[in-house]
């Protein structure tokens, strides 16, 4: 601080300042806010994030008052909130003098600049401050104080600890920094709109970035960086201690360790608001008693200030001007305004900050989106502009927000208002000449990030920039919402006159959105930013809920031309006379303007009755919904797990009309009784259909259909082994829109076609649908299996009882390609129309069709079946279905049918399923997977959704617990012995890490189970079933021999096909014991990796090397601080091994190795003799043992 | 012809800040004289249409103009009290946006009519700098210019001279004089010489009413015979006060010199008559001596 300081002179500001900001109603609508989240907090409404435990019933719940449980309260509430008024508050402190005309005064007192700025910004400290204060008052009083029976098993002992912890931790350094930064950049710039947009801005970076990317493959180095910079400090603490799940247990009774990088980043980050404040404190004591810099160029141009003093000499008469006046037209009037606002906004410093940030922010999401286990994308410009268009829109709009509200404000604010309310240029022109500059700002916002996408795209140099897209998304679908955005901020401020009262209106509105968006209630009428509703595919632009989108854009805009109106009529050109709050608000005034805006809401009417409509009649509609409902009520407890025919072979024909999205059925199913009871009623669950008709054994016959499902009664019942048929025939069309869009799993649309036989949708299904009418509130608790579930016959997980025989007549528009299970015996073109029949040449558990316009590339018994402009990976994947057919089929079974086909279908959903033959890719499963030589993530999600030929449909996996592993897990485990086997050990060990790495950031240690147990149900089964299923199936395959491994898993397959007795894992175990050859090992692997949930965890300490005779001696100390016992390879290693085989490695690799066998929280000195130096120590350096944190186990010597 | 019927204003408080304002202003120069916060600011504002009254009506020649204002801002000069402009703008180019947002025209194009109009307000050698940095006479200059430009049929000047110099207040009285022979102008003022120096008529207001309508030579009239001068000591001017009515104490040269309103005519000891100014008028009236002025 200055020389000279006085403390008496800095306590007064300080104590002014403090008392102006406690009594501002800003700060305890915060402290309101506050409030809420705490009471929500503590009933479990709102809920932290990364809370563990078993969320099923009786599991073990996280306590809400243990440390990290508050330091996560503590770090949202301190950053959502408290940076947020706090960087209003100090921001505008000393603007808020200026505007006043306060500054001259106080300034020509002895006060210094240095007394003046830090006793301002220490008086706004000081309130938020006490706010935190407040804080730990409201969450003692929620969390602990008051009673909450429902909420009791969350929440610990009192430990005053727990709470002020975080606050000087988190909450602290959040408010300096918001204070700190915010006041250098209100007091240097003076300019309102950057202290607004800041926090915002803040809390983008935070939200959309530094809190939730966190790819597998991210450098660890970099990983920690941002975890430094954050200044929330969240990222930190979600990587450090939540990232891999430690289990209730620990998060309950532990307190949070704060290393010493992240407190000295949190200094930091107190120390950049601090200097901050200092720079601002220099800045302003430069500029208080001078007029600022004067450029060379100005000063030489520029007239003295003595000017006026000059006097003129007489001149004529005014009158000889001859000027005469007339009120400008409104384009008159609305080009000089907007040429005037122009001139304002090029001279904004906030344009050139927020355009780059806006670039930054949205690129940053939309370049590093990613696909399937976890793999980047390749970027195309459809997916570009849908994926930045979420980012793009909402940033757009809160500048908007700020923009527009400053342009109206401009005349108040610089006192213009008094002459420019009384000229004679119309609100309309105003208005418009305003709305065309915030045009300018959003233009350039699109444009610079148009600029940033096409960059992207020439960097990444594998797809060509095409503009079309673009144009659609962000001309078409975006600019309305602007537009509508726009109008309705120019409305708030009409009614509200002022610049709070309008931020408050249109934050609201937003804030709205975003709630509706976060509980998944936006619909096609209030999703005016289209959040989530679109999904880019090359193959189909938006074919899907066209109408609904087409319908909500018109609504958008006309919604935008009623505020239009609005604010035209109701803008502020004199002042009002009010002499009450209520009087202020006029409402008779706005009650007349509503009456006389009826016929203007017309339009915007009759769209949203359309809109409904569309949904009404849609898949989401009421009737549906209610249809649904019904069949789930009637049905539940008659049908569940009734016993039902085996459908032993179908016989369809189906004509497709892509573009009316309508399709047409006759066919006939082959019934076959295998259950040991005779079978009096046979269900079918159909769709939404017209014109059905029905036949049993080739006789007219009409099915009860009472309950929604079509019951039908043969005249002779169905005895064990006899069989029906039922024929059929029906009509169906796409009808309607979904609620929200976002896309769909099985589709008619003009550009493709994916139809599935495993839900009722295109084809009658066997049996009664336990997913239908299913919903929150009715959605039962999952089932609970015995432990012996396994014994007797264990129906199939998906698909058919037994596997059957399909024959598929497909009709469709001649360019199309039409794809079906089986082998195709024909095709032909009959009146422009073509015709292909597919025919299984072996049996198979499910049936789909896949269809349109393709090209074809084809391989060993394989064919690719791919849009034109999607060849980017077509070699890579066609060379891994040729490998897969082949060395699968060496190691697992033979492949049975003749062609193995994959076909694309446009993106409305990003997933792949492998039916017998045809697998389905969506275009964002390998065909637009970023893939490269050294990551192979093109061949891996091939290998993976081609080996469910052998492990989902050769080997049909049994339903209940540990099912799907046979599944999931197997296709895995195959894929990462098929990168070794094609792409070398590295790339298979890469992918082994890989789906580590996802097992320890998914897993939920309260709520794992055993892969016997497994059963899909908890928290974080997928990754379990996935990810530890392929890496444990690879130890076994690693401990057994491949030899002894395959050999058991071949006869596994055989033994289970065609077999009613479905396989889980303890099948898979009892028969892999009998191949391997030393059984303890075997028992010991299985009871810990099949039957218990153990994960070690390994650590190295004390490693030296020193030169012996011989070579180099290596010793070290290594603890398994995880579970379980495995021996383990610990290597001193020097060089490094290159995934891309052309990169050439700086040494030669080298590693030394030595076994040991830990147990859990044992350790082990180890010493290694190696003829080389080794530069580190590395366990399991190849990768063969699952395993937590393995970037902890490896020390540099 | 302006008329002005029952004007009422209420400010929140409630502050009422014109009790039943009626006036007619004909052709030519009309003040309104009175002290800071007596209602001629928010009279004007309501006139130009900026501000919304409580009750009562303006109306310009048939035209209510309280209920369109937009019909009056097409003919309306306006100069506030209180104004500012874009400071990034030059006074040039805030000029010459002010007079293309009132759509005004001349035959010698617009450049040259900006350029004339701030030379008629001794702003020409600071026509290129920014608003910004203009001191506060050169901002009053500048909103003079436009108030000027084109031609209005009613021009408002709420308290036009306040900043500027004796030099650039003469040069706007003649500026206004000249626009005074063809349009109705209303001036507010709070300076006695402004009203003496131009306004043919002109209204007292205090406290939100009219306190009379008269010209300078009648209100100078009213109370002729009865002002009186003098030097006087401090315990005389003192003592003065407590017994008479003081209309001015100032000093020259050092001394107190007193003017005196002595209703009787009879001159008080040690002080001689003298002529009346309208200043002595304007005191007097605000002193209460209402009936006086009616009576001239």
């Amino acid at each position: 601080m200055a020389r000279g300081m006085s403390l008496r002179r800095f306590l007064l500001v300080v104590r002014e300042e403090l008392v102006y900001n406690l009594k501002r109603p800003s700060f305890w609508i915060m402290l309101l806010l506050v409030g809420l989240l705490v009471w929500g907090f503590s009933n479990g409404n709102v809920r932290v994030g990364l809370a563990s435990g078993d969320s099923s019933v009786g599991g073990k719940k996280a306590y809400l008052t243990s440390e990290f449980a508050l330091t996560q309260v503590v770090c949202l509430v301190s950053f959502i909130l408290f940076s947020f008024f706090a960087a209003v508050a100090a921001g505008l402190a000393v603007i808020r003098d200026l505007e006043w005309k306060a500054g001259e005064i106080l300034h020509a007192t002895p006060l210094t600049a240095a007394e003046y700025v830090w006793g301002k910004f220490i008086g706004v400290l000081a309130t938020f401050v006490i706010g935190l204060a407040l804080t730990l008052g409201l969450m003692i009083l929620f969390f602990q104080l008051l009673p909450n029976s429902d909420m009791l098993e969350t929440r610990g002992q009192f430990a005053l600890r727990n709470y002020i912890v975080p606050l000087i931790m988190m909450g602290l350094p959040i408010v300096v920094f918001a204070c700190g930064t915010s006041f250098g950049v209100g007091t240097r710039t003076r300019r309102p709109i950057l202290v607004f947009v800041l926090p915002i801005i803040l809390l983008l970076v935070c939200g959309f970035f530094l809190w939730s990317w966190t790819p597998t493959w991210l450098d660890p180095r970099v990983d920690r960086a941002l975890m430094l910079i954050d200044p929330s400090g969240f990222r930190w603490l979600l990587q450090t201690w939540f990232k891999i799940d430690r289990g209730v247990d620990f998060y309950n009774t532990q307190p949070v360790t704060w290393d010493t990088g992240f407190v000295l980043s949190r200094i930091g980050i107190v120390l950049v608001g601090l200097v901050s404040t200092g720079l601002a404190a220099r800045h302003f004591r430069r500029t208080l008693r001078s007029s600022g810099k004067v450029t060379t160029r100005a000063a030489k141009s520029e007239t003295p200030p003595t000017a006026d003093l000059v006097v003129a000499p007489t001149t004529t008469t005014l009158g000889s001007l001859g000027m005469t006046a007339s009120a400008p037209t409104f384009w008159r009037g609305f080009r000089l305004v907007a040429g005037a606002e122009l001139k304002e906004l090029r001279s904004s410093p906030g344009l050139y900050l927020f355009v780059p940030i806006i670039v930054w922010q949205t690129l940053g999401n939309a370049l590093l989106a990613i696909g399937a286990f976890d793999t980047p994308l390749l970027l195309t410009p459809g997916t570009l502009a849908v994926r930045a268009m979420g980012s793009l829109i909402t940033l757009v709009s809160l500048l908007i927000v700020f923009y527009a509200v400053e342009s109206l404000e401009r005349e108040r604010a610089t006192g213009f208002s008094s002459i420019h309310d009384a000229l004679p240029v119309s609100a309309g022109s105003i208005l418009a000449g305003k709305a065309v500059a915030l045009g300018v700002v959003t233009l350039s916002a699109i444009g610079a990030v148009f600029l940033g996408s096409a960059i992207a795209l020439l960097i990444q140099g594998r797809v060509g920039l095409d503009p079309r897209p673009f144009i659609i998304v962000w001309g078409l679908l975006l600019l309305p919402g602007i537009v509508m955005w726009t109008c309705f901020v120019f409305a708030a401020y009409a009614v509200a006159r002022n610049r709070y009262t309008t931020y408050g209106i249109t934050l609201a509105a937003f804030g709205a959105t975003v709630y509706l968006a976060l509980t998944d209630n936006l619909n096609w009428i209030d999703n005016w930013p289209l959040w989530g509703a679109l999904e880019w595919s090359d193959m189909s632009v938006f074919e899907f809920d066209r109408t609904a989108l087409l319908l909500n854009r018109l609504f958008v805009l006309s919604l935008a031309v009623v505020f239009l109106r609005f604010a035209i009529r109701h803008f502020p050109r004199r002042d009002g006379d009010s002499i009450s709050v209520l009087h202020a608000l006029r409402p008779a005034e706005l009650f007349r303007s509503l009456w006389q805006s009826i016929p203007w809401l017309a339009v915007p009417i009759l769209l949203a009755a359309a809109i409904l409509h569309q949904i009404s009649i849609g898949p989401n509609g009421d009737r549906a919904e209610k249809k649904a409902k019904d069949y789930w009520r009637k049905n539940l407890a008659t049908w569940t797990d009734a016993p039902l025919p085996a459908l032993a072979d179908a016989e369809v024909d189906v004509a497709i009309d892509p573009a009316r999205r309508a399709w047409r059925v006759k066919g006939q199913y082959l019934l076959v009784n295998k259950q040991n009871v005779t079978l009096r009623e046979i269900p079918l669950t159909v769709g939404h259909w017209d014109e059905m008709k029905w036949e049993v054994n080739g006789a007219s016959a009409k099915p009860d259909t009472a309950s929604h499902l079509f019951v039908f009664t043969p005249s002779v019942a169905l005895a064990p082994g006899d069989s029906l048929r039922i024929g059929f025939s029906y009509s169906g069309v796409e009808r309607g829109s979904t609620r929200a869009g976002g896309g769909a799993s099985e589709f008619i649309v003009p550009s493709g076609v994916v139809m599935t036989s495993f839900g009722p949708r295109w084809f009658p299904m066997v049996g009664y649908d336990e997913a239908i009418g299913v919903e929150d509130e009715n959605r039962a608790e999952p089932k609970q299996y015995a432990k012996d579930f396994y014994e007797g016959t264990t129906p199939p997980a998906f698909g058919s009882q037994l596997p059957m025989t399909v024959r598929m007549t497909i009709t469709t528009p001649a360019d199309f390609t039409a794809n079906g299970v089986g082998e195709k015996i024909s095709e032909e073109i009959r009146n422009g129309l073509k015709i292909t029949t597919w025919k299984t040449d072996h049996p198979v558990m499910a049936f789909n069709v896949v269809a349109g316009r393709f090209s074809v590339k084809t391989g060993q018994g394989t064919a690719l079946y791919y849009s034109a402009a999607h060849s980017y990976n077509t070699t890579e994947m066609i060379g891994a279905l040729d490998a897969a057919r082949k060395h699968f089929g060496d190691w697992f079974a033979p492949y049975p049918w003749k062609v193995l086909k994959v076909s694309e279908f446009p993106a409305l959903a990003g997933y792949a399923q492998g039916f017998p033959t045809n697998i389905s890719f969506s275009e964002q499963i390998g065909f637009l997977t970023k893939s490269e030589p050294k990551t192979n993530l093109a061949f891996l999600v091939t290998a993976h959704e081609t080996a469910h030929q052998w492990w989902g449909n050769m080997l049909q996996p049994g339903r209940g617990p540990s099912g799907n592993i046979l599944s999931e897990g197997m296709s895995h485990f195959a894929t990462a012995l098929l990168l070794a086997r094609v792409k070398g050990d590295l790339p298979g060990m890469e992918f082994r890490k890989r789906i580590e790495s996802r097992y320890a950031d998914n897993r939920q240690s309260d709520a794992e189970r055993s892969l016997a147990r497994t059963d899909g149900s908890h928290d974080g089964d997928e990754t379990v079933m996935y990810d530890k299923g392929g890496f444990v199936f690879w130890m076994l395959w690693d401990l057994m021999g491949a030899d002894r491994n395959f050999a058991g898993l071949r006869q596994f397959i055989t033994d289970h096909q065609n077999n009613p007795d479905h396989a889980v894992l303890h099948d898979f175990k009892v028969h892999m014991r009998r191949y391997a050859t030393d059984v303890g090992s075997y028992d010991q692997f299985v009871n810990q990796w099949l039957d218990s949930v153990v994960v070690p965890e390994y650590r190295i300490s004390e490693a030296r090397s020193v030169k012996t005779a011989g070579g180099w001696k290596t010793s070290v100390r290594v603890t398994n601080i995880g579970t379980g016992i495995m021996p383990i390879e610990v290597a001193a290693v020097i060089g490094d091994r290159p995934l891309d085989p052309t990169e050439k490695p700086k040494a030669a690799y080298r590693a030394a190795k030595a076994t040991i066998v830990l147990g859990s929280k044992e350790w082990k000195a180890v010493t290694i003799e190696s003829s080389f130096k080794p530069d580190r120590v590395v366990v399991d350096p190849d990768v063969r043992v699952l395993q937590l944190r393995r970037a902890a186990a490896e020390l540099k010597l | 012809m302006l008329s002005i019927r029952n004007l009422v204003k209420v400010y929140p408080g409630p502050v009422p800040a014109l009790q039943g304002v009626s006036l007619d202003v004909a052709t030519g120069m009309f003040g309104l004289l009175g002290p800071n916060g007596a209602g001629k600011s928010t009279m004007m504002k309501i006139v130009a249409g900026v501000l919304e009254p409580t009750s009562g009506d303006v109306m310009l020649d048939g035209e209510n103009v309280t209920a369109h204002p937009e019909r009056l801002w097409p003919i309306l000069g306006y100069l506030p009290q209180d104004f500012g402009f874009y400071p990034h703008l030059t006074g040039e180019a805030m000029l010459k946006y002010l007079l293309e947002l009132k759509g005004v025209t001349a035959p010698q194009g617009m450049k040259r009519l900006v350029a004339d109009l701030l030379e008629r307000v001794n702003l020409s050698p600071a026509a290129k700098r920014k608003v910004k940095d203009y001191s506060g006479g050169m901002r009053q200059r500048l909103g003079i210019a436009q108030a000027i430009a084109g031609d209005p049929k009613l021009l408002i000047v709420d308290e036009p001279t306040a900043g500027l110099d004796p030099e650039e207040r003469h040069r706007f009285y003649r500026l206004l004089a000249e626009l005074a022979e063809r349009r109705t102008v209303i001036l507010s003022t709070h300076i006695v010489e402004d009203v003496a120096v131009l306004c043919p008529r002109f209204a007292v207001f205090r406290q939100g009413q009219i306190v009379t309508i008269t010209s300078p030579s009648a209100a100078r009239r009213s109370i002729e015979g009865m002002i009186f001068e003098g030097a006087v000591s401090g315990p005389e001017l003192d003592e003065l006060r407590k017994t008479r009515r003081v209309t001015q104490a100032y000093l020259v040269e050092g001394r107190n010199h007193v003017r005196i309103y002595q209703p009787d005519g009879i001159a008080p000891p040690g002080l001689a008559p003298d002529d009346p100014t309208l200043e002595d008028a304007y005191l007097v009236a605000m002193q209460g001596e209402i009936g006086t002025w009616r009576a001239a």
